[in-house]
């Protein structure tokens, strides 16, 4: 397979069942993914399991990738933790609701805004650096309810009730943080 | 009414995925009741959060997960084939008993619905008009005992121009009577004065100016009987040929038809043609995976026993060069003790010391 090729071209492959397409989608994106969901779950061979799901869903559900806003990676991105975190909540008995294709439909596929801008990989990566040093201009505290909200997936009350803070607290922190680390991304990549 | 600053404000959490229940159910009653949403503040917000996993340290998956997804994704094809072999079992059975309780004029349910999920993958067809329900026509109701719902019997729109009737009557065993049977029934009513007589007719054969045979008459000379016969012979053959010849036509036309129905260059709408279609593909791809699979396999199977074979060789090797090197060191040991049981020895010793003097 032409490594070449971009997401879109990939996603459209993989729509028109070309094995070959989704191998290559795998080889860039296992990665970042295998990371992301191996944060959630922690356990090694659980992240394994999940990621070998998520590609399923991929090979299956390509077709709902929205190709014409050219945001596959941000797709991917979100598909892979609402999975890893349907996981974890499934263990953790939180969610008890059969696990079937409507389910997945309205709750592990990405609910993206249809007006979002386009990202993929390999632009992130080449933003990585800007990106780490705009995480980390955050102050702690932000950085913690940032992590808490989106690898440990608490909502703002369990992230309150965690930290024994006012919810209200909880949402000006992350109202600020992810404005702020929008704000400093968006400008670094206006200087490009 | 909710307030708009409100809604900007819980955009980020809703980018995070952290909101709350309430207002989760608020935004969404906001976006429902049709007010002017910030899409694009929502898509920067889950623009700049699908960023943050680059912010961990990057690990690799095990080299072995990739063969696992394609297990995986074999055995889901498996799965799919498997389920759809037994939903085509359960139509067939079903089909039947539906058809005979239906009308002939009513639609099968099997073309209601194009868009059933299983055709999961989406094969272009290209048709010039969607099968309705009035296109559809059926020849004749379907036979009681007949086990199978015949696809045949429908007649698409593509296929009414070829101006073939199906609704002529069938052609059975009995209406069809084979030719041998005649000459029994001709020799049993025939009356033969003289069988001895009984020769082949010489008839005149009437030729035209390219010397093409015209119809053939009978020589006015010939006996009466063999007249009679000849007579007869016109009698049975022409309505038996009138009977016969139309049948086989018959036969011809719906032999013609079958074979234009299944002609692969014409393009087939049916579902089941695109269901087949669409599991072919996906069996290709899977059939390529699993290949890929087992080629793998063989190679890493090759790989450790060649690697078995080295340290073999090698544990045989070290074996070898142990008892080698350890007979040496006896037999030097045992040269030195031999040497030192000498008395030649101490001379020797004394001998170095003297040089050591000397020098």
């Amino acid at each position: 397979m032409d490594s070449e090729l971009n997401d879109i071209e990939l996603v459209q492959r993989i729509i028109s069942r070309d094995s070959k397409a989704l191998e290559a989608l795998y080889d860039r994106y296992s990665p970042v993914l295998y990371t992301l969901v191996k944060k959630i779950v922690i356990d090694n061979t659980k992240t394994e399991e999940i990621l070998a799901d998520i590609f399923v869903i991929i090979w299956q559900k390509a077709s709902k990738i929205n190709t014409a806003s050219n945001n596959v990676y941000i797709w991917l991105i979100n598909l892979a933790r609402n999975k890893a975190l349907d996981f974890k909540r499934r263990e953790e008995l939180i969610i008890s609701s059969e696990y079937n294709d409507e389910y997945e439909d309205n709750f592990i596929l990405p609910q993206l805004s249809p007006n979002i801008p386009a990202k993929d990989l390999a632009s992130s990566i080449n933003n990585r650096e800007k990106i780490l040093n705009a995480f980390n201009g955050l102050t702690e505290a932000q950085q913690y309810v940032l992590s808490l909200a989106y690898f440990e997936g608490l909502k703002e009350s369990e992230i309150a009730k965690k930290l024994n803070i006012p919810v209200l607290t909880v949402k000006s922190k992350i109202r600020v943080a992810l404005n702020s680390l929008t704000e400093t991304i968006n400008k670094g990549e206006a200087n490009d | 009414m909710i307030d708009d600053k409100k809604i900007v404000g819980l955009l980020q959490a809703k980018a995070l995925g952290c909101l709350d229940e309430s207002d989760n159910n608020e935004l969404q009653s906001y976006i429902d009741s049709g007010y002017i949403f910030p899409w694009n503040e929502l898509g920067k917000y889950q623009n700049t959060a699908s960023l943050l996993p680059l912010t961990l340290q990057t690990e690799l998956p095990d080299a072995g997960l990739k063969d696992k997804v394609a297990l995986r994704l074999i055995k889901l094809s498996e799965e799919l084939k498997a389920k759809k072999l037994a939903e085509e079992q359960a139509q067939k059975i079903l089909e039947p008993q539906e058809i005979i309780e239906e009308e002939i004029d009513e639609k099968p349910d099997e073309f209601v619905n194009l868009d059933e999920p299983f055709v999961e993958p989406p094969i272009e067809i290209e048709t010039e008009a969607p099968v309705t329900e009035s296109d559809i026509k059926f020849s004749e109701p379907p036979k009681i005992d007949d086990p199978v719902f015949n696809l045949d019997d429908i007649v698409l729109p593509g296929y009414e121009e070829e101006n073939v009737n199906f609704s002529e009557p069938a052609i059975t065993e009995q209406e069809v009577q084979p030719i041998e049977s005649k000459p029994e029934d001709f020799s049993d009513n025939m009356v033969l004065e003289n069988p001895g007589v009984l020769e082949a007719p010489n008839p005149i054969v009437e030729t035209d100016d390219l010397g093409f045979q015209n119809d053939v008459k009978l020589d006015p000379e010939l006996p009466a009987a063999i007249t009679e016969e000849v007579k007869l012979e016109n009698e049975w053959i022409e309505p038996v040929m009138k009977e016969v010849v139309p049948d086989v036509q018959i036969k011809a036309e719906e032999e013609k038809l079958v074979q234009e129905v299944t002609d692969p260059n014409k393009p087939d709408f049916t579902k089941r043609s695109v269901a087949e279609k669409a599991f072919k593909t996906l069996e290709q791809d899977f059939d390529m995976l699993k290949y890929r699979n087992d080629e793998t396999e063989k190679k890493t199977k090759r790989n450790l026993v060649i690697a078995y074979l080295v340290i073999a060789f090698l544990a045989a090797l070290l074996v070898v060069f142990f008892f080698k090197f350890n007979s040496d060191i006896n037999q030097l040991q045992k040269e030195v003790d031999f040497l030192k049981a000498r008395p030649s020895a101490n001379l020797f010793q004394q001998g170095k010391i003297f040089s050591k003097l000397f020098s």
